[in-house]
């Protein structure tokens, strides 16, 4: 379609809209001073009969309902005098959102980025020519993964344009040429100024609607002097007047109080509604407006390079990319008239459906369908490599290694799972690991930290696929497996406290003072300290995380000779209150730590402690003094 | 007596609507006229910056294109040509000669460097320096910023006669005198009509 129709289109349409609005917030005005007005009339006529004038002076006086029209009409009269520039510069706004300006001059180097933003300091150029608006500071939203664009700014002397790092990588120069040209068009059309403008009419309208909570909040116990604003405050005062008035005029003036509380209630709830609907309508109405200004953008832009297939394959390709996630964070919603492109929605939406821009803009795309899909694609790539980074940065050597074996763990082989979930797998899972044998169908032979993990799957498989006879056989089969060489190693104790955990019938835990429980914490922890190199500095080393659990620990007790025992006094400390749980975990965690290694030996009696007393899962800490998951 | 009054009145009032609506037209035809002016001014910046960059964009490609010596000696030489021809016309503005002798030059040079274009794509490790990449960005920018200035000013000679030839506007233009202002025809060239096509 010819560009410049389509602006003359889109144009219109925002006339009539805008004057749509216009009448809206006239009638709302109307409305709301015509219901205060018959609120404050009743009121006034039972205030007179009761002899009560004093108060019906000040509720029906002109003063009162003069004051809230012009609340309102300030609001909407600021709206149109106070520049936006005033209130938030684009400067500010562009750095909330954590954009970096781009300076020509400093471009020096000839690499891919440099490049790219030399690349958009010239389409942006070529647009202040072929636009004829002066040039806007130019930034770069680093580190996002949408394409996307947005402007900010009053006028556009002071105005600012920001595309995203990646639309600058991934966009021909053509479509970049496309996008900035939509931009430009935002500022020429003087876009932001009017949907500041349409807010301001809302902020207006919403006066009422405050003014209607504020009233209702002082009968109500959530009243909120912040909320109810100052109007609203200033009814407050009257109030406890009224119901001291009736108090004293005896019996019979009081259902005349009710009847005035009942209108000021009905009052204040019809100026809710008339708020509400006002503000419905109007926020129905800018939305309606910015998408025509989004039509008149797309136009615009059409106009400036003649390339509307350009402009048109961005469109697809941001429709491909942008899934609605949030580029800009908190500040998606005030900033979301401005941008390029925003996420699907129909009536309250402040862009046209990206499909219908399209087809207004042009029959033929820039690019190939399968051009855009590769670069799509290639975006997605990124975007998965960019979330593992941030995760892998986030996380310190060990608790990296601990996340690989877990999402080892977690990402098992498809058909090994299943083999997990069929009637007895899973046990003879376990039993392949107690025998050291790599269990069939993972492919692989698992690390020690991978094993534990995958003897919680296990037990948790077998107690959803199997029914309580079976668990309970199962917990026999592996606790006798286990003692088959006449001795129980770290892992088959971890195996048992494993099975124990989860195959045995849940018991309910009577919880138990920390102090009391104690004895029996020191011998667990001494038992724990002496598989390390250093006994008595480990078991010391628990007390640094221990509170509740009364510190210093007794003199070191021997720690427990047989596994079974071991165990037992392991479940009893399943009674030790949550938080006492946490704190023995992580004195256990500092015991073993203690020594700078954790050994295999440690983490297995660790991961069997937690089981033991039911804190699987908890975050430890590990040598290194970083955090991870057992 | 009163009714005179008020019949005055009237009339002032009108008066003033009047002059004040014939003021508004008015300056909405300089705003036009200016706009269109501007336009074409920023066709010979551009111009301009396109004879300053050629140098340039010479000297990188130098050292790797032994071979084609011919065709950067060309673009030199259209580029020397042009610049001249531009610096006659500046002199004698409004000359049908110098103008016509500065569209043929501005025609040429648009042909070389189109050509030169075309051999630079034969030359993987010249597209793929750094140096000759930003040139070639350049380069690209300034056959845009050209054509989008030509598009600009034709866009503004349009809005500008609509404007003046539209009731009532076209009365305020008629009395002082707004003359129609003409667009820039696309030369004959194919080569100047479409800017060099540069391929990263």
């Amino acid at each position: 379609m010819d560009p410049f129709a389509l602006q003359d289109e889109a144009r219109r349409n925002t006339g009539r809209l805008v004057a749509l609005a216009v009448i809206a917030v006239v009638a709302v005005v109307a409305a709301a001073a015509f219901v205060f007005a018959c609120g404050a009339w009743i009121i006034d006529g039972f205030l007179i009969e009761k002899k009560l004038a004093l108060f019906s002076s000040f509720i029906a006086s002109p003063t009162v309902i003069a004051i809230s029209l012009l609340v309102s009409i300030l609001i909407v009269l600021i709206g149109f005098l106070v520049k936006m520039d005033d209130l938030a510069s684009a400067e500010s706004l562009m750095k909330s959102v954590g954009a970096e300006r781009v300076y020509r001059s400093k471009i020096h180097g000839n690499d891919n980025d440099s490049l790219a933003r030399l690349r958009l300091f010239n389409v942006c150029e070529e647009m202040s020519i072929s636009s004829g608006v002066s040039m806007p500071s130019i930034w770069v939203l680093p580190k996002s993964l949408d394409v996307n664009a947005f402007v900010a700014g009053e006028s556009p002397e002071t105005s600012a344009i920001c595309v995203t790092d990646c639309a600058l990588r991934y966009l021909e120069r053509d479509e970049l040429q496309g996008l900035v040209a939509h931009e430009f068009s935002h500022i020429l059309n003087g876009d932001m100024r009017l949907n500041f403008r349409l807010l301001m009419l809302i902020a207006g309208v919403t006066a009422y609607n405050r003014l209607g909570r504020g009233m209702l909040g002082m009968f109500g116990s959530r009243s909120d002097s912040s909320e109810s604003g100052n109007s609203g405050g200033g009814f407050r005062f009257p109030r406890g007047r009224v119901g001291g008035g009736g108090g004293g005029g005896g019996g019979k003036g009081g259902g005349g109080i009710a009847v005035i509380i009942l209108v000021y209630i009905v009052t204040a709830l019809l100026l809710w509604l008339v708020g509400s609907v006002g503000v419905f309508f109007a926020r129905l109405v800018q939305c309606a407006v910015s998408r025509q200004r989004e039509y008149l953008a797309d136009a615009s832009a059409a106009q400036f390079t003649r390339n509307p297939a350009a402009l048109a394959s961005v469109l697809r390709l941001s429709m491909l990319v942008n899934s609605g996630r949030s580029a800009f964070g908190a500040w998606r919603n005030d900033i979301s008239h401005m941008l390029f492109n925003e996420g699907e929605r129909i009536f309250f939406s402040t862009h046209p459906p990206v499909a219908d821009r399209i087809a207004r803009l042009s029959p033929s795309l820039a690019a190939t369908e399968e051009q855009l899909m590769a670069r799509v694609n290639r975006i997605r790539a990124e975007r998965k490599r960019a979330y593992e980074n941030r995760v892998a940065a986030s996380a310190k050597p060990a608790a990296r290694k601990a996340a690989a074996d877990n999402s080892a763990a977690d990402n098992l082989p498809l058909a090994f799972v299943s083999r997990l979930r069929s009637p007895g797998g899973a046990g003879s899972v376990l039993v392949q690991m107690l025998r050291g044998r790599e269990p069939d169908g993972l492919g692989y032979m698992p690390t020690r930290a991978q094993k534990r993990r995958l003897a919680t799957r296990c037990a948790i498989a077998i107690r959803d696929t199997e029914a309580d006879p079976s668990r309970k056989k199962w917990v026999d089969t592996i606790t006798a497996l286990a003692q088959e060489d006449g001795e129980i190693d770290s892992f088959e104790f971890m195996l048992i406290a494993s099975v124990r955990r989860y195959l045995r019938r849940p018991r309910t835990v009577r919880m138990m003072p920390a102090p009391s429980l104690a004895p029996k914490a020191s011998k667990v922890i001494a038992t724990v300290a002496s598989f390390g190199s250093d006994p008595e500095g480990g078991y010391r080393a628990a007390e640094s995380k221990l509170s509740l659990i009364p510190t210093p620990l007794p003199p070191m007790p021997p720690p427990y000779d047989d596994a079974m025992e071991f165990l037992d006094s392991l479940s009893e400390l399943e009674a030790l209150p949550p938080l006492a749980k946490r704190e023995f975990l992580f004195g256990i965690s500092a015991t073993v730590a203690q020594d700078g290694v954790v050994t295999d030996e440690e983490a297995d009696y660790v991961a069997a402690v937690a089981d033991a007393i039911g804190a699987y899962g908890w975050t430890q800490v590990e040598a290194s003094g970083s955090t991870s998951r057992y | 007596m009163n009714g005179i009054l008020i019949a005055l009145l009237v009339v002032v009032v009108l008066a003033v609507v009047l002059v004040a609506w014939v003021i508004g037209l008015y300056n909405g035809l300089v705003v036009l006229k200016n706009r269109f002016k501007n336009a074409f001014a920023q066709i010979d910046v551009q111009l301009r910056r396109r004879y300053d960059l050629i140098p340039n964009l010479v000297e990188t490609a130098k050292g790797y294109m032994a071979h084609e010596r011919e065709t950067l000696t060309a673009v030199t030489e259209a580029r020397n040509i042009a610049a001249s021809a531009a610096k006659a016309l500046a002199a004698a503005p409004g000359d049908a000669s110098a103008s016509a002798a500065f569209a043929k030059a501005e025609s040429g040079l648009a042909g070389v460097l189109s050509r030169l274009m075309a051999v630079v794509e034969r030359y993987p490790e010249l597209k793929a320096d750094g140096q000759m990449s930003r040139v070639m960005e350049e380069l690209s920018s300034t056959e845009n910023r050209i054509s989008f200035a030509r598009q600009a000013y034709n866009d503004a000679v349009t809005e500008y006669n609509t404007k003046r030839e539209i009731f009532p506007t076209s009365i305020v233009a008629g009395i002082f005198n707004f003359a129609p202002a003409t667009l820039l025809e696309s030369t004959d060239s194919a080569a100047q009509r479409e800017a060099p096509q540069v391929k990263f």
